[in-house]
């Protein structure tokens, strides 16, 4: 049973590159120069996005560490909460907010890095702090009694013991990066084209499914296959960290909450102005009603369709080649997925709304697994071997094992799926009506310009997205506190 | 007799090469070795935890090595006890009982003389994040017997237990095999462990067993 479920997994992940392929009638390799110059642009914003958050990140971790340290209660309720904002909320938000705040905003190459840096910096602290934590702080206490400043202690053998590590979190914000849609879409300008915007033109400007699947594969290949041999390191989550007086720093508190300061900025600003044109436009105010409808939809859609991905691959995840190609696969090309959903099936609104569910449920279910979902399978694949040990079937072990206790996690990674999905306009721009949605309206007033009513509409999404989110993961909450008490 | 024959691992800096070894079918048979010498990957390999074509395993006529490991009907306590924690200690112990299909009236009667013998019912529905090591020492050893084993599996059972609680967990295993008298294959690090439990003590080191001696 867990092997069919399994295959029934990778029919899932893997049916956007399938179905694209059979509508182009297989792949075509015709690469130009201009091709190749895209793809190594691609992996030039993604390198350095990644070396970018990762230095930034390493700052921020140490700034993390101090204030856990000295200031716990702003570290858990502030900082903590800061680090995973830009990560949490949907990408629109991370452009909009900075669009605002950073003026004049740097669009081409640096405005990509910039906003990948931005979103991705306090992941990647909080990734490190966990890191530095486990890893060095015995290491750095004895240096320090030894003698050795923290910079010796560092660039003298502490990098060194992380640096696989470092590299895994690197490559997690690379796989990101290097398969970004939006941010390069809207911010990247005509001169600066990644993969998936040339995908993206492939198909729309030029028609050659051909050759956009052979793209799509291409990159979705280069990553898993970075991925694949690269060795993973999932870990039980560890909730304590030990605490580092030698390897802290106040200076990175400060860029640990910049992301988080740009996002909060860029709302509050000019929410009068927003108004004011709001209450002019009887239009827009009209067919919202319809829209947030529509944005509800798709949110409880994806939220439900990730909660049973989840469950599913909770079930298959034990040892094997299926639990690794699990953790390898990053994500559907964006692209790739829209346009495979929009040429199958019955065409009209019902239609739309199902699509822009199994899109960005299939897109944002990798990430959260990468996020945290691996991490919380993994912690519990010691009980799974004993109730297998015990005789127990597959079945009665998920019954029974899995699911209790990964129903917290997958109600709460729903319920981040389903704020994601108030926010996509990315997919849901291939798949639907320029204004089928909040986020599709939202990202019609960004691209002219009309960034107040943008913010105004943002807080709309911004409150019911947190509304779904609390949904899911109160759902979660109460079955967790039943389960324990 | 149950015979281990076979057990060849190869790891990139490491070895298991055990030819033959042979386990009582009564009284407790220790795998004794020091931190490193193979133990626990000896005992996860016999649980089929690990994969090792090489291995022959005979028990009483019947080939383990070629059932997979919930077809091994093997009792198991890990040195991590590994309650599930979202259960009661009862829920825990019955869970086992279920899996291997042993029916309610047999699996509550069984439960009954686990619980005197082991003195767990003060405890029974407690939940097993609650409970203390000695507590989740005994649900694991009667989880694990409820099942209606072919072999008992101990992997360092008291090791995370503290000196009183491991003497305490000692007397009881004792006399738990005395009411139920089945083949115990037993890993540990620990003198103590041999000296007041050990019928056979099978030396292993660097992935070979060097001595193997019956205890009068």
């Amino acid at each position: 049973m867990r092997r069919a479920l399994g295959l029934l997994v990778i029919i899932i992940i893997f049916s956007p590159y399938a179905l694209s392929f059979f509508h182009g009638q297989g792949l075509s390799f015709d690469i130009s120069y201009n091709d190749i110059n895209v793809f190594a642009f691609t992996l030039l914003q993604a390198f350095l996005s990644s070396l970018a958050s990762l230095v930034l990140g390493f700052i921020a971790a140490l700034g993390l560490i101090y204030s856990a340290n000295r200031y716990p209660v702003f570290y858990k309720w502030i900082l903590r909460p800061s680090c995973l904002l830009p990560n949490v909320v949907p990408v629109i938000m991370v452009i909009l907010a900075s669009l605002k705040v950073i003026d004049p905003f740097p669009f081409g190459f640096t405005g990509i890095l910039l906003l990948h840096t931005l979103m991705n910096l306090g992941i990647v602290a909080l990734s490190i702090q966990k890191i530095v934590s486990n890893k060095l702080s015995g290491l750095s206490e004895v240096s320090a009694l030894f003698g050795a400043s923290r910079a010796q202690f560092l660039f003298r053998g502490g990098l060194q013991t992380i640096f696989g590590d470092l590299a895994m979190v690197g490559l997690f914000v690379f796989a990101i990066c290097y398969s970004s849609f939006a941010i390069p879409l809207v911010v990247g300008g005509s001169q600066f084209t990644t993969i998936e915007v040339l995908i993206f033109e492939q198909i729309r400007l030029e028609g050659d499914w051909a050759k956009a699947s052979f793209l799509a594969l291409l990159q979705a290949i280069s990553i898993f296959v970075l991925c694949y041999f690269i060795p993973q390191k999932i870990e039980a989550t560890k909730e304590s960290f030990r605490r580092n007086q030698y390897l802290s720093s106040r200076i990175g508190i400060p860029i640990a909450l910049i992301p988080a300061l740009i996002i909060i900025i860029g709302l509050f600003g000019s929410f009068s102005m927003g108004m004011k044109q709001f209450l002019r436009l009887d239009l827009l105010r009209a067919e919202l009603p319809g829209q947030i409808l529509n944005s509800l939809v798709v949110a409880i859609g994806t939220g439900l369709f990730s909660f049973l991905l989840f469950n599913l691959i909770a079930f298959v995840f034990y040892r094997g080649t299926l639990k690794k190609i699990i953790l390898s696969y990053a994500a559907p090309s964006t692209v790739i997925c829209g346009f495979a959903f929009l040429i199958f099936g019955p065409q009209g609104e019902v239609s739309s709304l199902i699509r822009m569910i199994l899109g960005i449920s299939l897109i944002s279910v990798p990430a959260l697994i990468r996020l945290q979902f691996a991490n919380t399978i993994y912690s519990l694949e010691r009980q799974r071997e004993v109730a297998v040990l015990l005789g127990a079937s597959d079945a009665e072990v998920f019954k029974r094992i899995i699911f209790p206790q990964s129903f917290f996690s997958a109600c709460f990674l729903s319920g981040i799926a389903s704020f994601w999905a108030w926010g996509d306009f990315a997919l849901s721009s291939i798949v639907a009506d320029r204004s089928h949605t909040v986020a599709l309206v939202i990202q019609a007033l960004m691209t002219s310009y009309r960034l107040e009513l943008a913010v105004l509409l943002l807080w709309l999404l911004l409150i019911c997205g947190i509304l779904t989110f609390a949904l899911f993961s109160g759902i979660g909450y109460v079955y967790h506190k039943k389960l324990i008490s | 007799m149950s015979t281990i024959k076979n057990l060849f691992l190869k790891f990139e800096e490491f070895s298991i090469d055990i030819g033959e070894l042979e386990l009582l079918d009564q009284g407790v048979t220790a795998l004794w070795g020091a931190s490193g010498s193979g133990k626990t990957t000896v005992f996860r390999t016999l649980c089929g935890l690990i994969d090792c074509p090489s291995l022959e395993w005979e028990f009483q006529g019947e080939r383990l090595d070629q059932l997979s490991p919930g077809e091994r009907r093997l009792g198991v306590v890990f040195q991590s006890l590994d309650l599930f924690p979202h259960m009661t200690a009862k829920d825990n112990i019955m869970f086992a009982a279920k899996a291997r299909s042993i029916s309610q009236e047999v699996a509550n009667k069984d439960l009954e003389h686990l619980s005197e013998v082991l003195e767990m019912n003060r405890f029974l529905n407690r939940k097993a994040h609650l409970l203390s090591g000695g507590e989740s020492q005994r649900v694991a050893l009667a989880r694990a017997l409820i099942s209606q084993p072919r072999i008992l599996l101990l992997d360092e059972p008291f090791s995370a237990l503290d000196r009183d609680l491991r003497l305490e967990a000692r007397r009881l295993l004792n006399s738990l095999l005395q009411e139920k008298p089945i083949p115990v294959f037993m890993i540990t690090h620990d003198s103590e462990d041999i000296d007041e439990l050990a019928t056979r003590v099978c030396r292993i080191e660097m992935g070979q067993i060097t001595s193997v001696n019956d205890q009068a």
